[in-house]
């Protein structure tokens, strides 16, 4: 027998029948997830979200379709759990859409908006990966779109979409390696077939509805917790953050209690992180401490509307670029508010190209970069009249000054306001380095021989020594006036443990008044940059 | 009238005595032990305990009934009664002397929410009591207070974000902490808050800095009243006031030693300044 409209009582009586399915089949669902992480959740979350969508169809007095689709769309939207419950309350919103008025709903509405719904749910999350519930929606919502050109039967449609459904989930594990390793099809799109099998097996009389669900127990408990929580946190907020030592876990551990949902994606230097959260701003503000936060965008999940952040004061009014060599420096470099640090030094000489493409990638219009190196002078000079944004060059020509510069840098500051702090401070710093003599010669009245570690302050050697540490400790005493207060060594990989410890209490018992800092600073070619402020 | 506050305060006992301030103390807990702030222990005496401790220090805030007892004696005879506390960004005590205030529905007891800690507090608290003993009406010292709130400049140094950072209140200056290089951080109160202001590295530059700031609010020929604390920091900050008491314009209101609950959150070491346009 061909259905030709659904009306109110009709999409009722569906819906619970496909929720009712998917509550049987939550335990399965539950078992097989485990993208994008296996948590086991999946079969609840879409149970939770469905269990509150029939809720607010059960609770209208008068049940017009219009009331009706709405009551299940905002139920859903409301009690969505879980990327699969947020995809999942979308099908429901998007027949919503466009329902004033109507009575009956056809085979067209039913397709038309499960394309909607693919499109959205694609938006809707972080990632969209192939071989989840989206796939299923999209490929299910073309087979809808395709059916209803020629029959306008329901009962047909449906059957066709099931059909489409479940070779889609089928196919899930060819789409998504970590399934296939797994062993198991999509949770989530599963779930989605299961809901839209329960609907067909109504209309083929294979099961009976009541109206009402069997699982009271899920319903007292959950659901009212779960339309509570997503009042709580009902700002979907997303954004990128740039730093060094992004710890995934930590930041994790540090958002649980702001939110739910919690994704976070990408490496030590660049993640992407998104949550459900009741406090946008305490996460922003979080995010903020940890590196450099950009591309925000916030969500209010209950009213579909998108407020972007920008021109507030989240975004930073200058970005520093840094040219630096040695992982370890450009560790210290990022911690220290350098939003891009680009390879560049002694002997490798970065391209202009490479510094306009950094000057391009950073958040803000202006720009300021320590080139570190004379070397790099010129190149940072020429990319800097090469880009349409306003940039400014730092005469730094060494990593200490680098350093300092940047640590009075200052998020809050005007550029030029950071342009002066920035330059008055690295003229208050005074930089050597022990680097590796490639040759024997007679330097500026020092005798060098091949090897040897070579002392450099002002522009001149100042003492040649066979041994790394040795150099260091002249070096520095030609450096240090009694108003300094610390010597810091920025030593290169190729210094032992045992030299390090050594050479500090030597600088320890040498120079007892100040303070000797030992960073890790990884640089190819100086065996240490010694900074004496 | 009677002014009342709490022992973040960091008014030494003369002052209190001088003005006829009343104060409630917080709690130290340093591993076993126990003390009532400024009541059970001094601040010499609590610098030297954490710094040998391998325990980490907590407070706790003063219950409402603490405060409720604060108040009866002078609500009980029709005095009024001005509260002034630690901002409640920083600690609950504000919270409780709120809620104190509420067991007297009749009397004339305002709570105000200092928005500082330490010297900030002790500042708004002196001025307030000069004014209330030069004979301003109630009403004009409660509005007084809470405009001071909003105009006082706190700034500080710790010499380790740790202890902010494990107590909690760090705030924004959180951005500090994983700073891979030993720095010495100038913060400020923002609204009640910890946040920072700069990375600096040298002691003698942070101190200039501490100047500066003096030396430009004071720039355009204002009076300026400045007061100035520390915690077994003495040497420092004597030298800082020095250079501050040259600037032309400034007054100072007081100098103290930070209290054992304000040091267990700064830590030993802790300096700081606070100034208000006369």
């Amino acid at each position: 027998m061909a259905i030709l409209y659904c009306d109110a009582k009709r999409f009722k009586q569906t819906i619970i029948a496909g929720a009712d399915w998917v509550f049987k089949n939550r335990d399965q669902l539950n078992k097989i997830n485990v993208f994008p992480v296996p948590d086991g959740d999946t079969g609840t979350n879409m149970s939770v979200t469905l269990t509150a969508a029939i809720r607010e169809m059960e609770a209208l007095k008068e049940a017009s379709l219009e009331t009706t689709v709405k009551a299940a769309a905002w139920g859903a939207l409301m009690g969505a759990r879980g990327n699969s419950g947020i995809i999942l309350s979308q099908v429901l919103i998007s027949l919503a859409e466009g329902i004033e008025g109507r009575e009956r709903l056809f085979t067209e509405d039913i397709a038309f908006a499960l394309s909607r719904a693919a499109k959205k749910a694609y938006k809707a999350v972080l990632h969209p990966t192939e071989g989840t519930i989206l796939t299923v929606i999209r490929e299910t919502a073309g087979t809808a779109e395709e059916v209803v050109k020629t029959d306008k039967d329901i009962a047909l449609l449906m059957d066709e979409m099931v059909k489409s459904a479940r070779s889609s989930v089928e196919r899930t594990p060819l789409l998504l390696p970590k399934l296939k390793e797994a062993g198991v099809v999509d949770a989530g799109g599963l779930g989605f077939l299961n809901f839209l099998e329960g609907m067909v097996f109504l209309i083929q009389g294979a099961i009976e509805t009541s109206g009402t669900i069997e699982d009271e127990a899920m319903l007292n408990g959950t659901i009212s917790d779960s339309v509570e929580h997503h009042l709580k946190f009902r700002y979907c907020t997303e954004f990128i953050l740039k730093g060094s030592r992004i710890s995934e876990n930590t930041i994790k551990d540090a958002l649980t209690p702001l939110g739910d949902s919690i994704v976070v994606v990408g490496d030590s230097r660049l993640a992407r992180i998104h949550i459900h959260t009741g406090k946008p701003e305490e996460v922003l503000r979080y995010g903020s401490t940890l590196g450099q936060v950009s591309s925000i965008k916030v969500d209010d999940m209950l009213v579909q509307h998108t407020a972007r952040f920008e021109g507030s004061n989240l975004t930073k009014a200058t970005s520093v670029i840094a040219l630096v060599l040695g992982d370890g420096l450009k560790e210290l470099f990022y911690n220290a508010g350098a939003e891009l640090v680009v390879d560049g030094g002694p002997t490798q000489n970065p391209s202009t190209s490479d510094i306009i493409e950094a000057i391009e990638t950073v958040t803000s219009s202006s720009v300021i970069i320590l080139p570190n190196d004379k070397n790099v002078y010129p190149a940072a000079l020429q990319a800097a009249e090469r880009t349409s944004k306003k940039v400014t060059v730092l005469k730094t020509s060494s990593i200490p000054e680098g350093l300092s510069a940047l640590l009075s840098y200052m998020d809050e500051a005007t550029f030029e306001e950071n342009i002066g702090r920035m330059e008055q401070a690295f003229k208050n710093v005074k930089s050597g380095e022990a680097s590796p003599a490639s040759r024997s010669v007679v330097l500026m009245g020092v005798e060098v021989r091949s090897g040897d570690s070579i002392g450099i302050y002002q522009g001149k050697i100042q003492c040649s020594c066979s041994n790394a540490e040795e150099t260091v400790i002249r070096l520095v005493e030609s450096m240090v006036d009694p108003s300094d207060e610390i010597i810091t060594l920025f030593y290169g990989d190729s210094i032992e443990k045992d030299e390090l410890e050594t050479l500090k209490s030597a600088l320890e018992s040498r120079f007892q008044n100040k303070t000797i800092e030992l960073c890790w600073g990884g640089q190819p070619y100086a065996h240490y940059l010694i900074s004496v402020e | 009238m009677k002014i009342i506050t709490d022992s973040t305060a960091d008014l030494s006992r003369d002052l209190y005595q001088k003005y006829d301030i009343g104060m409630v103390p917080l709690t130290i807990h340093l591993g076993e032990r126990t003390w009532l702030d400024f009541h059970d222990i001094e601040p010499d005496e609590y610098y030297t305990m954490l710094r040998n401790s391998k325990a980490f220090p907590t407070t706790s805030q003063p219950s409402p009934q603490d405060f409720i007892d604060a108040f009866t004696p002078f609500t009980a005879r029709g005095e009024p009664v001005l509260s002034i506390h630690i901002s409640s960004k920083l600690s609950g005590t504000y919270q409780s002397a709120a809620l104190a205030r509420s067991h007297f529905p009749e009397a004339r007891v305002e709570v105000v929410d200092s928005l500082q800690a330490s010297l900030g507090l002790g500042m708004i608290l002196l001025l307030c009591a000069e004014k209330a003993s030069s004979g301003a009406s109630f009403e004009s010292v409660v509005d007084f207070a809470r405009g001071l709130t909003r105009r006082i400049k706190t700034y500080f140094s710790v010499d380790s974000l740790e202890y902010l950072h494990r107590g909690g209140r760090i705030g924004k200056a959180q951005a500090f902490l994983g700073t891979l290089m030993k720095i010495k951080p100038l913060l400020m109160l923002v609204e009640g808050e910890v946040q920072p202001v700069e990375k600096i590295r040298t002691t003698e530059r942070l101190l200039n800095r501490f100047v500066e700031l003096v030396e430009n609010e004071a720039r355009e020929g204002s009076r300026l009243q400045l007061s100035v604390a520390e915690s077994d920091n003495g040497d420092v900050a004597t030298g800082l006031l020095e250079r501050l008491m040259k600037i032309p314009g400034v007054s100072l209101v007081h100098r103290c030693k930070l209290g054992g609950v304000i040091t267990s959150h700064g830590g030993p070491g802790t300096f700081g300044i606070s100034f208000v346009k006369a």
